[in-house]
């Protein structure tokens, strides 16, 4: 129930070389020379001129003025500013507007991590204003929207329909959102007074002439969308995931809290089967031959099919397509490839992950840890939504029983 | 003064570090390696501190 649906028979998957081996696609990943972005895509408006697109010298760039958001010290800030926060804020808020008369919170997980997530992400962006429940959920629908037209090439109900909406759920979330954070930080800039460190901030700050009035507006809806979506899901699918094994390991769910380092390893490894998109397309610029022999001719496009290659018993071990906290493994990242790999690698991964050279605990992992100290527990069944190929769910009602 | 490595287990070739200072190259497998083996210059250092908070897998670090 939470895994992928089928994705292989979309176009955008048939009409490409398909790779699913770990080394060969890390060596396309690391080809900058040789490959560029490939995909169709359906969204192409809302992220025209956005880092997600970009190659070359233009992505370094880019990469260079919002890179630093990520710094060790940046996050470390984001941590103790907006992360426990946020966490916080959103549990007070729950806790008021759902305890039943038994005493007990019961609410939805779903909407529960993507308050956690967006307020979070939000402040990265630049997006001011979301301490408010209902205008939390706006936004996290707008974002949602653009989410899924960005992603309308992996639609399994109306591709173009999904970009259409896209689109008006961009404007939506500049009318009522982006406006406003900018028109505030333009202000503070004029003046010469103190701004947030933020997206906003930094290409206001650094504008540069080729580009056109409303790149910023399409970078921070797309930095949203690649810190959110996949981070919400993460949450849920781990919560998830570890409900199941604590159901087959009787006698284990001590070690939760209780054990050092199993949380986050646990986390680890969810994350390895929670890739943030089934394939990523690239296109060959030369003809490529792979230190496998596999050729790809010049113009031709490769699917990278992330979700095999993290199950590749090799690297992984046996029982790689299933979930277990326990795993070890000797080489590599023990999420595999789930934030993607060489240029286009996820800018957020150092705060999702943290970093293991300083023992800082990821953001995924301080979320659960919270709602594991709330008493989380399972209320009822989840409802996984059909629209896409994504093991993405609509509901999951929980208990937070020590909330 | 500080030293600037590269860890080859860690490194996913972003070619971010290369990309911005020479105190970095690629290395045929497409990943990174330090360029430079001895004490770097304060410029050097602003450079590959620069370097180290843009890679995304934390392969670099400053060796005091």
């Amino acid at each position: 129930m939470i895994e992928l649906f089928d994705y292989t028979n979309q176009d955008i998957i048939r009409n490409s070389q398909q790779l699913t081996d770990y080394d060969e696609i890390m060596e396309v990943l690391r080809a900058r020379h040789s490959f560029v972005q490939g995909f169709p895509i359906a969204g192409a408006e809302i992220v025209a001129g956005t880092m997600m697109v970009l190659d070359g010298q233009e992505h370094l760039a880019r990469r260079r003025l919002l890179g630093s958001l990520m710094s060790d010290e940046a996050i470390a800030g984001n941590r103790q500013n907006f992360l426990f926060p946020v966490i916080e804020q959103t549990l007070e808020q729950v806790a008021a507007d759902h305890r039943d008369t038994d005493g007990v919170v019961r609410a939805d997980l779903v909407l529960l991590a993507q308050r956690f997530v967006h307020r979070i992400a939000a402040r990265l962006a630049g997006i001011d204003d979301l301490e408010d429940a209902d205008r939390a959920d706006e936004f996290i629908r707008l974002i949602r929207a653009i989410a899924a037209g960005i992603g309308a090439d992996w639609s399994l109900s109306d591709p173009a329909g999904d970009a259409a909406e896209g689109l008006k759920a961009l404007t939506a979330y500049r009318d009522h959102f982006f406006e406003p954070s900018r028109t505030r930080r333009m202000k503070l800039i004029d003046a010469g007074e103190d701004v947030p460190d933020d997206l906003i901030t930094r290409m206001y700050s650094k504008w540069e002439d080729g580009w056109d009035a409303e790149l910023p507006l399409r970078e921070s809806a797309v930095l949203m969308v690649g810190a959110t979506q996949t981070t919400s899901a993460s949450v849920v699918l781990f919560i998830l995931r570890m409900h199941d094994w604590l159901e087959q390991h009787p006698g284990h769910a001590g070690r939760v809290l209780g054990e050092p380092g199993f949380l986050q390893r646990a986390v680890f490894e969810s994350l390895r089967r929670t890739v943030a998109s089934p394939a990523r397309i690239r296109r060959a610029v030369d003809d490529v031959e792979l230190s496998t022999g596999r050729t790809i001719e010049a113009g031709e496009r490769v699917g990278l099919l992330f979700l095999e290659a993290n199950q590749d018993p090799s690297r992984f071990g046996n029982n790689a397509d299933g979930f277990d906290p326990d795993r070890t493994i000797t080489e590599g990242s023990s999420w595999g490839l789930a934030f993607g790999g060489g240029t286009h690698a996820c800018l957020g991964r150092p705060m999702i992950t943290g970093n293991p050279k300083l023992e800082t605990e990821g953001t995924v992992t301080t979320i659960v840890r919270r709602l594991y100290q709330a008493g989380i527990e399972l209320d009822g069944v989840p409802q996984r939504d059909p629209d896409t190929h994504y093991p993405i769910f609509t509901e999951v009602p929980v208990r937070l029983e020590k909330l | 003064m500080s030293r600037v490595r590269v860890d080859p287990s860690l490194c996913e070739g972003s070619g971010y570090c290369f990309g911005l200072s020479k105190l970095f190259r690629e290395t045929p497998q497409g990943t990174a390696e330090s360029a430079i083996t001895g004490e770097l210059s304060p410029p050097q250092e602003i450079e590959a501190r620069e370097a180290e908070d843009l890679c995304p897998v934390r392969a670099i670090s400053m060796i005091d």
